[in-house]
């Protein structure tokens, strides 16, 4: 029974960590294609031509150019998650080991 | 004359990557490093590099294989489907703990990436490159699949060479990190059976676990589950025998000449695949040393001590790994039996390197 509740305990845990950042990503993904329309339309207003123009800016959106230095720290970051994320789910199984042995000991089956 | 236009517009680099092929084949033969698949690799290598050769243009035999089975994922996931049906699962259920040392060894992957990135390589690319820690070919392929095509011929290269050379690599590692009193640690043998439900259920759950959490290591941690199942069911004996040796015999040999297609002199003859081939060493080094810290770690708090040297049978390079720690111990003291401890931490490594592969495929974008 504290393995079922240490196992659930841990589960939720890591479902609301992981919905937690997707719905942050999603959040950001958001905001930027929000600011890129945002760019687009202040660009249209601006010069104010055809809607060739428009297509145009969009193109033109400055994108963040990834130096060698932004990668690193993109990788340090999927590196805190990665580990963390390999030794919950390495703990999760565990638990999964424990519930499992514990429903169905070897025993119950020669019995049968 | 047009007999000979073969023989005239040969160049350097195609002569290097011929000798490359005979290299890979040398390997394989002589030192029985991975024949199965850097023989394959080897002779594909030639078939690829002979001048105006058929089979890599459009609509070559190897392109065609490449993309029918590598660019699909096909062929990985299949080798998936072998390696499960190969996989006992049953020592993790003696000592569940040592299941943590299956995450803590992956250390090296996300060392190597973070490594990589230095080098100049994209955040993709070198992911591609930490996978090689692994230790797990189809997952390292599966991976470089996904994130950097064009560097597949030198991981897939580097991940079966070092996971044939873990006898090398590892003990230096293990005993830089360890004292000789800690290797010298015995560890309890525990008798435990299981039953044969729990080992039906175990791949289920898992999947279904592994891929409520992270989708996108359902194909990964599923097909390998499927592999396990068939074993464990006990009525498809025949199933599990043919993916445990001719499913896993016939993939193996078209991966690997399917992986040859990206072995052109222009894609592989260049400086990346010297730095790729170096990381990869980097990763296994660092998968090594972040298990056996794990176990020093831990150790600070049971009560009962862990050998340290088993956290390094975390990598995925089965059953090699987990002799290795065994004969070390053995070397160490004679009556000091590591093996089923080497064996559980190294079944888990297993499942760690394709749990390790799916992370990375949800968190690299």
């Amino acid at each position: 029974m504290k393995y079922l509740l240490l196992f659930f305990t841990v589960v939720l845990a890591f479902t609301f960590s992981v919905s937690a950042q997707n719905k942050a990503a999603v959040a950001s993904k958001i905001k930027t294609e929000k600011k890129i329309e945002q760019q687009s339309v202040a660009a249209v207003s601006d010069t104010n031509k055809t809607k060739e123009k428009v297509a145009d800016v969009k193109v033109e959106t400055p994108v963040k150019e990834s130096s060698i230095k932004d990668n690193f720290w993109n990788a340090f970051i999927i590196t805190c998650k990665g580990m963390g994320g390999v030794l919950s789910f390495m703990l999760i199984f565990f638990f999964i080991t424990k519930i499992l042995d514990k429903m169905f000991p070897q025993k119950i089956e020669h019995k049968e | 004359m047009e007999l000979l236009v073969g023989l005239t517009s040969i160049s350097w680099q195609q002569a290097v990557m011929l000798g490359i092929g005979g290299l890979l084949i040398y390997l394989a033969i002589a030192k029985e490093y991975e024949p199965a698949l850097l023989l394959p690799i080897g002779f594909g290598a030639i078939m690829a590099n002979i001048p105006l050769s058929a089979a890599v243009e459009e609509g070559g035999a190897l392109t065609i294989l490449f993309n029918a089975g590598i660019m699909t994922d096909i062929l990985p996931l299949l080798i998936f489907i072998a390696v499960g049906a190969m996989i006992d699962f049953s020592p993790l259920f003696k000592n569940p703990k040592l299941l943590l040392f299956g995450g803590a060894a992956q250390f090296g992957i996300f060392f190597t990436m973070m490594l990589a990135t230095l080098f100049g390589f994209n955040l993709r690319q070198a992911a591609s490159i930490g996978i090689i820690g692994a230790a797990d070919g189809p997952t390292s392929i599966y991976v470089a699949t996904k994130f950097a095509k064009d560097l597949l011929g030198p991981i897939s290269i580097a991940a079966y060479s070092y996971m044939s050379l873990v006898p090398i690599i590892q003990p230096p590692v293990i005993r830089a990190l360890t004292t000789k009193k800690e290797r010298l640690i015995r560890m309890e043998a525990t008798a435990h059976s299981v039953s044969r439900t729990t080992l039906i259920l175990f791949p289920i759950v898992v999947t279904i676990v592994a891929g409520i959490v992270a989708p996108s290591s359902v194909a990964l941690i599923g097909f390998l589950m499927f592999g396990n199942l068939i074993r464990e069911c006990g009525v498809l004996n025949k199933l599990s025998q043919t993916a445990q040796n001719e499913l896993a015999s016939l993939v193996t040999i078209l991966l690997g000449i399917a992986i040859a297609y990206t072995m052109t002199a222009d894609k592989f003859l260049n400086i990346n695949t010297l730095i790729i081939i170096a990381l990869g060493l980097v990763a296994f080094i660092f998968d090594s040393a972040g298990g056996v810290i794990f176990a020093k770690i831990l150790n600070i708090f049971f009560k009962k001590k862990i050998n340290p040297m088993i956290g390094a049978a975390g990598i995925s390079a089965f059953p090699m790994s987990a002799r290795v720690i065994h004969s070390m111990g053995q070397k160490e003291d004679q009556f000091n039996f590591l093996l089923m401890h080497a064996v559980s931490a190294n079944v888990s490594g297993q499942i760690g390197s394709v749990i390790a592969g799916g992370i990375i495929l949800s968190l690299v974008k």
